[in-house]
């Protein structure tokens, strides 16, 4: 939450994406709340707006958790070609959950190109240890394959949600461009629309 | 997939369980005492053993004032004590008060049972002194605060309450004590009148429970053949309407609301409509998972046939010898016609609006607060919140399903266009449920991937979708829309995923209980989403005002083809438009 100075003139943004059940919102209200007594309500605007520092400047860090789709893949493609990071959740509880990650990373690679993507591979409801159906060294495997940080984590600690977004926002810095870029030029028709909207 | 979460809402089954509760240990949603275990797993004690000793010890931690709101944590009896003595005889009580009461009877069943709630009141009633700060600390008034309580909270719960037997045997019992105190304490007799009015109603209530006269009350039943969670237990009456998965393929269905007599041939009738294919051709059958078929006569009753043995309904060629293939290369699905272009969009908003108030009707306040608790998530106690939920996602999936198997080009740029238009409908509507499920499914991948459509929809088209979008913007936490909704007037339908997101986030971000005390201001807030929905649903005049003409765009809306399959909608859509 921003406090008093002004709003960050920089803004992330970084997409939660997973199946349903594997505890997005769960992580989110970590990171909005941490597990402060003191009440968090759930309509305030800034609520998943944090100040981080990148590259040793102040910058607005907003995580997305999309609602209602109940298939990843109704998330519109220009939020997932804007997006500065993602955070790809899948539980270790549910094996369906672990298949519907790579087919997410395909779509993530055919529209943003072959570059590098700031991703954090996480497995939540890590402390459910007698539910567990997706062993730690399967995930860790596929963040290899993906060259990406792998963490398992349960959204009760606080420490290890802002873990979470600590490596993505490494994960932006190191891939970040060194100056701005100008968005691409539209390929099809959709993308006339404006993209700076979706940004800070 | 939705439907595997869904579950039968049968008041029968909820009379049996209670009943048998005590005799064994069960994992069913309920809220018995020690459930409460789970609700803060950081909180190693064990919350009621501390719980009953802190009841009796001393009182100067029981409740916490605050400035913003009046009982921030207390033990449950305090809070009730509290309660009572701040009701005041008045027809109108303040505001805090009023707001007070509505929030405890709405989510008492967190922190006790209803039968330690039914035992607190009635030793409040019977008590014979007290040490409550009220204004007149006389009996009889302190028995009209009771009586107070108790009319809100029959008026709050209706049905639910007199489905539960300690609450049933409560009402009987403190009815009795009213009859009898009423000679004692004749200040009594206007709360007796009311209370007699109240339990008049619920009698007549318990005679026709079922008429399709309470349309505020409407039970829908969602059958899910699919898992075997699904014990037929009891019985379900003729009338009750409920919604069943008819399919044509592993992942494609109709979603047909029917009634629990329906016959085969009635079923068949409303599918063979949907998928556009000739009656006569087709057979129901009931295909266990196992993989045994059983093919359903004519005047065989669907529900129930499907129930005796766990699986599905789907609909097969009149020889058995496959399931129908609507993705076929062949001149009936290259010449399906879009019988959606021909139907006027503000007449097909209006139609799934009524449907949809049917369902968002029928949602109890209390199944807020069960899907918020229960470790289960949803359940029994849940299921029209299920059914209103399963509804947003069958429309993104029908608005997909529509558009790609409409193998023309022209066809499906119109079709395109008449989706934008109903967008734009359902929201002036204030049906955002439906808006923001039209919006999605237009923006799924496999049709925003459609360049060559999307290149020819028209720039006005194009403009209109953008506002639309827009509204759908989660940036700060979805602000446009929250700004949006708030500024319409009730009667409306919110975007049920974010209320219920917005709920969890209540319940994650706040705990239950502070010190084994209950954190009263948590409650308070998830009340204050279950009075979101009240204020939503205010102002309603009139039920269905579907006209004659309407019925068969009322049908269209009603039973919905889907495809509930990712990879196949990606098949169809590089069928119709492969990747250049």
């Amino acid at each position: 939450m921003a406090g008093p100075g002004p709003r960050p003139a920089k803004g992330y943004r970084v997409v939660l994406l997973g199946s349903v059940a594997v505890g997005k919102t769960a992580l989110a209200t970590q990171f909005a709340c941490g597990s402060f007594p003191e009440q968090c309500e759930p309509s305030v605007e800034e609520l998943f707006s944090k100040v981080i520092e990148v590259n040793a400047a102040p910058a607005l860090l907003e995580i997305v958790d999309t609602v209602g789709a109940e298939h990843l893949v109704t998330l519109k493609d220009l939020y997932i070609k804007n997006s500065d990071g993602f955070v790809v959740l899948y539980s270790v509880c549910s094996e369906a959950s672990f298949e519907a990650v790579r087919p997410l990373r395909e779509r993530m690679g055919r529209l943003r190109g072959p570059k590098a993507v700031p991703l954090v591979l996480v497995g939540t409801k890590a402390d459910l240890d007698a539910e567990r159906q997706v062993l730690t060294a399967r995930g860790r495997a596929l963040a290899r394959e993906w060259r990406c940080p792998f963490l398992e984590v349960t959204a009760k600690s606080k420490l290890m949600v802002d873990q979470v977004f600590t490596q993505v926002v490494r994960e932006m810095e190191a891939l970040a461009p060194p100056e701005e870029e100008a968005p691409a030029p539209p390929t099809n028709a959709q993308d006339t629309w404006p993209s700076e909207r979706f940004i800070g | 997939m939705g439907s595997s979460r869904l579950r039968v809402f049968d008041p029968q089954l909820e009379r049996k369980e209670s009943a048998a509760l005590s005799d064994r240990e069960l994992p069913l949603p309920t809220f018995d005492v020690p459930y409460f275990k789970y609700i803060d797993e950081e909180d190693e004690d064990d919350e009621w053993s501390s719980r009953s000793q802190s009841s009796t010890e001393d009182d100067s931690g029981d409740s916490l004032l605050s400035d913003r709101y009046v009982v921030v944590s207390g033990t449950p009896e305090k809070i009730l004590e509290h309660l009572l003595n701040d009701l005041h005889l008045e027809e109108v009580q303040d505001k805090e008060t009023e707001t007070l009461l509505d929030d405890f009877l709405l989510t008492y069943t967190v922190f006790m049972t209803t039968d330690d709630l039914c035992q607190a009141l009635l030793r409040h009633y019977s008590a014979k002194k007290y040490q409550g700060k009220e204004e007149n600390s006389d009996v009889p008034c302190r028995k009209r605060k009771v009586l107070h309580l108790v009319s809100q909270w029959i008026a709050l719960y209706k049905d639910w309450l007199h489905e539960d037997e300690h609450s049933k045997m409560f009402l009987k019992t403190i009815y009795r004590n009213v009859l009898d105190d009423v000679y004692e304490y004749p200040i009594l007799e206007k709360e007796l009148k009311e209370f007699q009015k109240i339990l008049g109603m619920h009698r007549r209530h318990t005679v026709d429970e079922y008429s399709p006269q309470r349309k505020n009350k409407a039970l829908f039943h969602q059958f899910s053949l699919k898992e075997n969670w699904l014990q037929h237990r009891g019985t379900v009456t003729e009338t009750e309407e409920i919604f069943c998965h008819v399919y044509i393929m592993e992942h494609s269905y109709v979603s047909v609301k029917a009634k629990v007599s329906s016959t085969a041939h009635e079923i068949l009738k409303v599918v063979a409509e949907k998928i556009q294919h000739a009656e006569e051709d087709l057979a129901l059958v009931a295909v266990t998972f196992s993989g045994e078929k059983h093919e359903l006569q004519p005047n065989d009753s669907a529900i129930s046939k499907s129930l005796e043995a766990s699986g599905r309904l789907y609909v097969y060629r009149k020889d058995l010898a496959d399931t129908l293939n609507p993705f076929a290369e062949n001149e009936e699905s290259q010449q399906r016609s879009m019988r959606i272009l021909g139907m006027n969009t503000w007449d097909l908003a209006l139609e799934l609006m009524n449907f949809d108030w049917s369902l968002f009707n029928s949602i109890h306040e209390q199944e807020l607060i069960y899907f918020t608790f229960s470790r289960q998530g949803s359940g029994e106690h849940t299921a029209n919140l299920s059914l209103l939920l399963q509804r947003c996602n069958e429309i993104q999936l029908w608005v997909a399903t529509e558009i790609l198997l409409c193998a023309q080009l022209g066809k499906r740029v119109q079709l395109v266009k008449k989706f934008i238009k109903i967008a734009a409908h359902c929201k002036a509507q204030r049906n955002l449920n439906s808006f923001f499920a039209i919006v999605m499914g237009l923006n799924t991948a496999s049709v925003s991937r459609l360049s060559q459509t999307w290149e020819k929809i028209p720039g006005k088209f194009k403009k209109l979708f953008s506002e639309l979008e827009s509204l759908t913007d989660p940036s700060l936490n979805h602000k446009a829309y929250r700004d949006a909704f708030k500024k319409m007037k009730p009667p409306k339908i919110p975007f049920m995923p974010l209320l219920l997101k917005d709920v969890t986030f209540i319940h994650e971000g706040n705990k239950t209980f502070l010190d084994n005390l209950v954190n009263f201001e948590k409650l308070h807030m998830i009340a204050d989403t279950v009075r979101t929905l009240r204020h939503c649903r205010a102002n309603q005049f009139g039920g269905d005002v579907s006209p004659k003409e309407h019925q068969e765009l009322k049908a269209y809306v009603t039973h919905l083809y889907v495809i509930d399959s990712q990879q196949a909608l990606f098949e169809l859509s590089h069928r119709i438009e492969p990747r250049a």
